[in-house]
Formats: C-alpha cells, sequence, structure tokens
C-alpha cells in the first residue's frame, strides 16, 4: 500500500497524440455476484451464487500467476477488484490517457463454459450484459459494451443479439471460446444475426484455454510454469482463424468482422502464408472456398495490439506489420486493468511507424464497429 | 578506478527534507514532487531508498508497486529467496528494480530507474531531488 | 537443381520410405512378426507427410535407396536420412510395438540404405511413449558411423518435462542433435502433440497450425530450463517451418522480463537460449516462396535455419535458396548444418 503525498502519476504528455484513441480491451469485472442479484430467477440465482466467479476461468490454483494477473495500482477507494468500478477506471485510465471511446469485454462470461445448466449459463450472461449497460456505458458514453453469448445456444445467443443490437453502447458480440470449433456450422446463427446487425464477433481468451475440458486446448500437452502458459495464448487464437476461414464462416457471411483480441498479430503473417500454401496444394478447390485465406484476413479479421511485440529493433515488427496489412487489420488495445497492459501514450508513438498510428489509434476501429464506435 | 562523490554529512541545499523517519512504515512508498519530479521515499530494512516514481518500461507508477526481496538464480524448479537486495516491483509488468542502484534486478533490461541520494539525520530524511552524482569507471 | 552456386550442400531433411512390411520383417523379432502379420497391423503409409500435403498421395520416390542416391544434387556433400514411418507412433497406444517398429526400421536403414552411398547419414527413430527404451535405442545404434542424428515425434507431455530427460542426457553425451518432427497424427488422435483449439478440423487447418507443436516446444524447454541441465544437447524442428519463431522468440523475452521471479533459473534471455541449442530446418517450400520469408529468416540469429529437401514430398530442392540474402545462403545451406551435426563433420572434410 502507497501513501501518497503527491501524485506520480503516470508519466509523459500527450503531445504526441493528437488525435482520438479508441482502446479495444478494457476489462470490467464485477467484484460479487450478488451485483447480479436483479437480473437472475430465484432458480439461476441459487445455482450461481453457491459458486465461485474466478475472474479467470479457472482455479488460480493451478497455474498461479506470480504476483497477480492485475494490475497492482488499480484498487480503487471502495476496494473492489481492479475493473469493478466504473467511475475509478475512468478517472485512472480512461481519461488521463485520452481515451475516447473502450469495448468493454467481461471475460467472466467464461465462467459459462463448463456449465452443464444451460438456461443458467444464459440467464447469467443476459444478466452480465445488462447489469455492465447499466453500470456502465449509462455511466458514461465511452463506455462501450461486447454483449456475451452462448456458444451453446443458437437460440438465446440470436435473441440476445436481437434485443440489444441497438441499445446505446452496445457495439460487438463476444462469445466465450468453448470446445466448440468457432468455423463450425452450428454457431452460423449466431454470426448471421450479427453480419445482419452489423455488429463484430469479438473473441478474447478466457483463461480456460488449456485448462478446462469445456475450452480449447493448446498445443503440445499441459504448460508447467505461467510464462510459458502465457506465451502460448496466441494459439487459440490461430485455431479460432484457421477454423472460421476453412469452415467458410465468410463466404456465408462476407460482411461479418471477426475480432481476435489479445491473441497478438505477429504471428499471423507465416500462419498466412501457411493458409494461402494448404489452399493452393488443393487448387483451391479443394478447400471449397471462393478466396483465398489471406483475403479473408484482410477482408474480415482484425488483431488488437496488446501485448504489442518488443522485438530487439522495432523495424523487424514493422515489416511484419506491413506484411499483415496492418492498416487495415490492426485496432488499439490496452488490455485494462491487466498486468501487461500497453500504455497507449507509447504504442501509438514511437513504438509504431507513423503511417500506422491514427489507423492502429481509432480510424480502422471506427471503421470497424462504424457509429457504435461512438467517435 | 572510481571516484565516488563523499556522502554529505550535512544537508545542503539539493536536499529536501521529507518527514521523520517515524513516518514511514517498512517497505511501503511516500511519493513527493521534488523539483519537478515524482519521487518515492521508502524505509527499508537496509535504510531509506528514494527512486523517480516512473518506470522506465511504459511509465508506471513505480511506487504503487511492491517492495522486497526477490528471487534469485537457482537451479530449474528450485527457488531461493533473498532479501539481500531490495527491490521496487512495478505495477503493471512487474520489472525489478533495485533500489540502491536503479539497476534492473536480473538485467532483463540495461534500462536504469533514476535514484537518488538520501540523508537521515536526527531522525529526519532527507531526499536530493537532483539526479545523484556518482561517478563510476 | 541446387544451390545457386554450385557450392557444397548438406541436406538435413531427406526422407526415405520402406515400401512393404515384409520389406520390414527380418528385422522385427520373431514372435512380433507374427504379431504384424496376423493382428490387424498395416504398415503406415507412405503419404500424406504432415505439414506438406494435406491430401492422400501415392508416393514412389524415396523407397531404393540407389535411385534417391542417384537423384540427389551433385553438389549435395551428406544427406540425413529420417523415415516419417515411425513416427506416426505416437498415435499408437501400444509402447512396444511402438519401439519394435522404430528399431526395425533404423536396422532397415542401416542395412539397406548408409552403404549405399557414402554421403547418405542416418537420424535414428525413438518412440518417446517409454524413455528407458528409447534410451537403449539410442545407445545400441548410436556408434554406427554414420548415425549423426536422434529424430522422434512428440505426445502430448512438454517437452521441459522430466520424462524427456534421460534422453536428452544419452543424446547429449553421444553428441547427437535431437530432431523433432511430425507425426501426422497432431491434432487428430489422444496421445501425440495436440494442436491448439478443438478438434475435428480439415487438413488445411491441421496444415495451417502444425508449427504450434514446435512453439510449445521451444516454450517449454527454455522456460523449464532444460539447456541448464544439458547445455551442450541442440534441439532441431524439423517440418514446422520458421517464420513463426521471431515472434515466438520475442514473446518469450518479454514473458521473461515480468515473469522472471517464476523462472528465477533464466538468467539470461529465453532468445539467447535458443540460438545456441536450437536449430530449425527451413524446408516445406510455404516458407521460402512468398515475399515476406527471407524477412523472417533475417530476424533471427544467423546460425538458427538449414536447409533441408524433404524430399521426396517437396521436389524443387534449394531453388528456394536462391532468393536468400548472400550472407544468410551459405549458412543455410551448409555452414549452419556442418556445426550442427558434429558427426557430419567428420566426414565432411575440408571446406
Amino acid at each position: 500500500m502507497t501513501a501518497i503525498i503527491e501524485t506520480g502519476a503516470e508519466a509523459t504528455d500527450r503531445s504526441d497524440i493528437d488525435f482520438p484513441v479508441i482502446d479495444c480491451d478494457v476489462h470490467p469485472m464485477f467484484g460479487g455476484v450478488q451485483v447480479l442479484r436483479p437480473y437472475l430467477s430465484p432458480r439461476v440465482q441459487r445455482r450461481i451464487f453457491g459458486q465461485e466467479i474466478s475472474p479467470v476461468t479457472r482455479d488460480p490454483n493451478r497455474i498461479p500467476h506470480p504476483t497477480s494477473g492485475l494490475r497492482l495500482d488499480a484498487v480503487g477507494p471502495d476496494q473492489g477488484p481492479p475493473g469493478s468500478n466504473a467511475e475509478f477506471s475512468l478517472q485512472q485510465w480512461i481519461i488521463p490517457f485520452g481515451i475516447s471511446s473502450s469495448v468493454l469485454i467481461p471475460i467472466q462470461a467464461g465462467s459459462i463454459l463448463p456449465w452443464g445448466d444451460e438456461q443458467a449459463g444464459v440467464e447469467y450472461l443476459a444478466a452480465l450484459n445488462r447489469y455492465f449497460i447499466s453500470e456502465w456505458c449509462e455511466f458514461d458514453s465511452r463506455y462501450r459494451l461486447a454483449i456475451s453469448v452462448s456458444p451453446y445456444n443458437m437460440k438465446s445467443a440470436v435473441q440476445e443479439i436481437e434485443e440489444l443490437a441497438d441499445v446505446p453502447g452496445v457495439c460487438a458480440v463476444f462469445v466465450p471460446h468453448a470446445a466448440v470449433a468457432m468455423g463450425r456450422s452450428q454457431l452460423f446463427p449466431m454470426y448471421e444475426a450479427a453480419e445482419r446487425h452489423g455488429l463484430p464477433v469479438l473473441l478474447h481468451p478466457t483463461g480456460g484455454e488449456g485448462n478446462l475440458r469445456d475450452a480449447p486446448w493448446l498445443a503440445g500437452g499441459l504448460p508447467d510454469t505461467y510464462p510459458e502458459r502465457h506465451s502460448m495464448l496466441l494459439q487459440p487464437g490461430q485455431a479460432i482463424l484457421a477454423s472460421v476461414i476453412f469452415g467458410g464462416v465468410f463466404d456465408h457471411f462476407p460482411k461479418l468482422k471477426v475480432l481476435l483480441v489479445e491473441y497478438g498479430i505477429t504471428w499471423a503473417a507465416s500462419m498466412i502464408a501457411r493458409m494461402d500454401k494448404a489452399w493452393e496444394l488443393g487448387d483451391g478447390e479443394l478447400s471449397g472456398l471462393l478466396r483465398k485465406p489471406s483475403e479473408y484476413v484482410f477482408d474480415n479479421i482484425r488483431f488488437t495490439t496488446q501485448p504489442l511485440d518488443e522485438p530487439p529493433k522495432r523495424e523487424m515488427l514493422w515489416d511484419i506489420l506491413e506484411m499483415v496489412h496492418a492498416e487495415r487489420t490492426v485496432m488499439f488495445s490496452s488490455d485494462y486493468p491487466h498486468w501487461d497492459n500497453d500504455n497507449p501514450r507509447l504504442t501509438l508513438s514511437t513504438r509504431l511507424p507513423r503511417h500506422l498510428r491514427r489507423r492502429i489509434g481509432f480510424e480502422t476501429a471506427r471503421e470497424t464497429f462504424g457509429a457504435r464506435a461512438g467517435l | 578506478m572510481t571516484a565516488e562523490q563523499a556522502l554529505p554529512t550535512a544537508v545542503d541545499d539539493r536536499f529536501h527534507h521529507v518527514g521523520a523517519v517515524t513516518d514511514f512504515d517498512e517497505n511501503t512508498f511516500r511519493v513527493y514532487l521534488l523539483d519537478g519530479r515524482s519521487v518515492g521515499v521508502v524505509k527499508t530494512k537496509a535504510g531509506f531508498f528514494a527512486v523517480n516514481n516512473t518506470c522506465p518500461h511504459q511509465g508506471a507508477a513505480i511506487c504503487e508497486g511492491r517492495v522486497g526481496g526477490t528471487m534469485t538464480a537457482s537451479d530449474p524448479h528450485q527457488y531461493a529467496y533473498s532479501e539481500d537486495v531490495l527491490v521496487a516491483v512495478c505495477p503493471w509488468h512487474r520489472w525489478e528494480w533495485e533500489l540502491a542502484t536503479g539497476r534492473s534486478y536480473g538485467q532483463v533490461t540495461a534500462r536504469k530507474l533514476l535514484t537518488f541520494e538520501v540523508l537521515v539525520q536526527d531522525g529526519q530524511v532527507y531526499v536530493a531531488g537532483r539526479k545523484r552524482r556518482v561517478h563510476t569507471a | 537443381m541446387n544451390s545457386a552456386t554450385g557450392a557444397q550442400t548438406i541436406d538435413t531433411e531427406l526422407h526415405l520410405l520402406v515400401p512393404t512390411l515384409d520389406d520390414l520383417l527380418p528385422y522385427v523379432p520373431q514372435a512380433w512378426q507374427r504379431k504384424l502379420t496376423t493382428s490387424e497391423f498395416r504398415l503406415p503409409p507412405t503419404g500424406p507427410h504432415p505439414g506438406v500435403e494435406i491430401e492422400r498421395h501415392h508416393i514412389t520416390a524415396g523407397i531404393d535407396p540407389a535411385e534417391t542416391a542417384a537423384d540427389l544434387p551433385p553438389d549435395t556433400v551428406a544427406a540425413l536420412l529420417s523415415a516419417p514411418q515411425p513416427l506416426v507412433s505416437t498415435g499408437w497406444l501400444g509402447h512396444e510395438m511402438a519401439a519394435i517398429f522404430h528399431r526395425a526400421v533404423n536396422d532397415y536403414v542401416m542395412d539397406r540404405w548408409l552403404a549405399c552411398d557414402s554421403r547418405f547419414y542416418l537420424a535414428a527413430s525413438v518412440s518417446v511413449h517409454d524413455i528407458d527404451t528409447a534410451v537403449a535405442e539410442v545407445r545400441r545404434v548410436a556408434d554406427h558411423p554414420r548415425v549423426a542424428a536422434v529424430v522422434t515425434s512428440l505426445i502430448a507431455i512438454n517437452m521441459g518435462h522430466k520424462h524427456y530427460h534421460r534422453l536428452y542426457e544419452v543424446c547429449q553425451e553421444k553428441n547427437l542433435p535431437l530432431v523433432i518432427h511430425p507425426g501426422g497424427f497432431e491434432g487428430s488422435v489422444v496421445g501425440p502433440a495436440a494442436l491448439a483449439g478443438v478438434g475435428p478440423r480439415t487438413p488445411e487447418e491441421t496444415f495451417a497450425l502444425l508449427p504450434q507443436v514446435a512453439m510449445t516446444s521451444v516454450s517449454s524447454l527454455i522456460f523449464d530450463g532444460v539447456f541448464l541441465r544439458f547445455p551442450e544437447l541442440t534441439i532441431v524442428f524439423a517440418g514446422f517451418g520458421y517464420g513463426w519463431v521471431p515472434p515466438v522468440l520475442w514473446r518469450a523475452d518479454a514473458e521473461w522480463r515480468g515473469l522472471r521471479v517464476e523462472v528465477p533459473w533464466l538468467v539470461e534471455p529465453p532468445s539467447e537460449v535458443a540460438a545456441r541449442n536450437i536449430r530449425f530446418v527451413v524446408d516445406g517450400a510455404c516458407d521460402l516462396d512468398k515475399a515476406g520469408a527471407w524477412k523472417l529468416a533475417e530476424m533471427l540469429p544467423e546460425q538458427l535455419l538449414l536447409y533441408g529437401s524433404d524430399r521426396p514430398y517437396i521436389t524443387s530442392g534449394a531453388a528456394g535458396l536462391a532468393g536468400a540474402p548472400e550472407h544468410l545462403r551459405r549458412r543455410i545451406e551448409f555452414e549452419n548444418a556442418a556445426s550442427t551435426f558434429p558427426r557430419l563433420r567428420i566426414a565432411v572434410g575440408d571446406r
């Protein structure tokens, strides 16, 4: 605990950033599940309130972060966990860092992944959505919400999209990544509804990856240290990319955007080449796709910057950004208030080439979310 | 080939009075605005230290992190905790900075955290607001 | 068609195929001969080669040693042979059957191939289901003058795990790099190293995701401190491409900087460990053809990449190397392999 005599708030001024910033990855959290009570039926309250809703969809002892997965300086005056107070996040992050609009991604939605009680899962996600709309979006218009839907229940997913698509503040559809391949046709009703409403579908690690049977696994076997595991979280992102492309999602839904948030970017350069090669080996025709895989990546997939690579020379990152057409495919994200969040003052200045800063800082996000970006 | 500046035996005008020794809880930073800089001062079992309150990595407020010992080099999957070297741990990416030298513990980076001279005299704590003028080879 | 300048080339990935089970039986103990011929067992097919093909092709090359030797480009001074067919055994549940099969193929190659051409060397294969058996197999063949490496495929236990330590120990002791190659069942079957996500998946997805097995391995080896225990060990990844390596090493370094307390035995950045102890074969033409491929190669330390033809699955040979930056080409086509495989150096002579 720090006794602050004079605040030492995070350094540099914003003189390098003279454009609006859209932060595509901010995590709100509820501190105690009781806050959802008004939104839940008595039966489901009973089902849920006996459980501990972990922020990271796994038992913390399975692979504990050596210090904390959250920033150590993001506990507000109410002592709730980081990300649980809309006012505090505004004062600590949104305002000082000049964020014009942020995409809230409540990864506590991942809790439903192992629930066999599907109805409880549906109600819980609906509760989550209404809670964050009420406590965050209605609190400040700089907060935009990715509404959560269940990958297990397409009827409810579509219904939730229909009901909430035009609610002010709603900007995307977040679907926790279950042990269901994202390219499978059983998910098409959700993609159809999202495309029809102009809502991007957003994926983000829940924490269940490599831990739950009901979540995607990591490659190889099981990791045994935190850095090993954390560094491999790009892999479920790769799996999503391969699945949605070769599953033909974008042939069926050419206007749909799928956002891969917090999975990384630079692995995509060689993977795009491999996907195109696989397509060529089958003469294009064998895959059943109408277009080359790379075309779908550039048209329909978006990546976010955090955690931005720290190569020995920043030009190496810049070269890879060129290979993945970053002026079209990459959007800024911070991951506030997680421990490894990125400072936009650095990401959107010296860490990126000048010609990409505005594209990544807000333009691509504005195109992706449309009017829902709030700019 | 080291010419180290002699520690001051009297408080000169570089120093700011930041409080009494008894004001400080061990391993808890108190932050001051000194000569336009945000500076954290901490009492530890190894004495007082003062560091710039800005992490050289991405600018986080170092003083809102943790202070203590750390894990030293060891065999794979073994751990050895030591307080021989005390570090400040950044509240963001957890880079560790040696309180005494400002160097990165474990040399994860060549960047350094700015440190400031601290003087304790008659139960009062003084911090030099400008960078410590220490000449090293 | 080989190196642009006609300079000496080492091919670190030349595959051979056993055409029929009958060819193998003389090298199989009698009771197992009976088992393999009377049970449902079938000789693993010759294709598709994981990571290179997406539909099954009937491969006719790579079966005859004399023909393969004649087809070797004239500037190839050494070729490291490896047999893909035993590598599918990570998908088998019978550990003993796997061990018998690997051993039989090793004997087949030593008997029928190595004498055919002095340029042929063998990466002797082992099954990692049972490490004691794997170690025994390495000891059995290690003193053959033309055994230059050990090759295996991975089960769903990450390479940093103690499970593999005795294998690493014997490879280090015998100065044999350990080559890791896809087995063929990654992503589809329970037991082998998994591909991330959720199966089942198309061959195209498998092709795209296959490098993940090597990614996980690199991360696991380094963070679990394998090269602290076995500093002279070299691990070579063949069949997984290399374009993903720079991003993965950057990420590993970043993780280390923030999470050093979790892995305090790592006293240097992961990328420096990789530069010393890990190598990657440049095979699978997809990594060579594309514009960015050489840019990605230049982001790596110069000693990291090794040329492998991947014949008979790929027939373009080293044509793709013609586009390599000058300072890299010699490294990739000769120098790096010569220093990675000490046993190759002995016979290669003056350079």
